[in-house]
């Protein structure tokens, strides 16, 4: 299996951020890990799970047009 | 450093929570999105559990061998053959390939009897405990 490593140059905060925002309503808004040792997640329901999914397929879409965009300004620059 | 640090400090860094709030999702979420650009030739059903183990494991509710072991099984390629065994991508039900159908599809049968189809990369090779 191939891994992308590719594809992280094209990663930026701002598609972290929007996973973060999106789930956060499954997390604990206080600071339990560190007081307890045990963290919280709540389960997924089956809408988030299919959310999840489409969302890393269309993360990776992103991430390869950037990086074909990215490959043709490498292009031209020559 | 490998991936799996990556992962060991994301959890580290959530522990020591730096933030006054939102400190669980910030840190799952780099982690979450890392493991699909990485994973990003995986099946899709198959990146999302990995994406889950990483996330749950950096939330502090998995442990590190947990989502290691997790995470290998779902990449790992295998061969299902008739008389391999097998077990779902969540482990709730275990059994044993019958058929290989033309399509690719799998025929299989749970250790309760049923008789399923499924797609090759819905099942992950069960792990001889003995």
């Amino acid at each position: 299996m191939k891994l992308r490593l590719d594809l992280l140059k094209h990663l930026t905060t701002e598609d972290v951020m929007e996973e973060a925002v999106a789930t956060v309503h499954r997390f604990k808004s206080e600071p339990l890990f560190s007081k307890t040792g045990t963290g919280s997640l709540s389960s997924a329901s089956t809408e988030e799970r299919a959310r999840e999914e489409a969302h890393s397929m269309e993360l990776i879409q992103r991430l390869e047009r950037r990086a074909r965009q990215s490959g043709l300004q490498g292009t031209k620059a020559k | 450093m490998t991936l799996a640090e990556a992962f060991d400090t994301l959890r580290e860094f959530h522990k020591k929570a730096p933030f006054l709030f939102f400190n669980g999702n910030t840190f799952a979420a780099i982690g979450r999105e890392l493991s699909y650009v990485i994973f990003g030739d995986i099946p899709m059903s198959r990146k999302r559990e990995v994406g889950s183990a990483v996330g749950h494991y950096i939330a502090g509710v998995l442990d590190r061998e947990a989502m290691a072991q997790i995470v290998e099984d779902l990449c790992a390629g295998a061969e299902l053959v008739p008389g391999t065994h097998v077990k779902t991508l969540r482990g709730s039900a275990h059994g044993v390939v019958v058929q290989v159908l033309d399509d690719g599809r799998i025929v299989w049968r749970t250790d309760g009897g049923t008789e399923l189809t499924a797609l090759p990369e819905t099942l992950t090779l069960e792990r001889n405990t003995d």
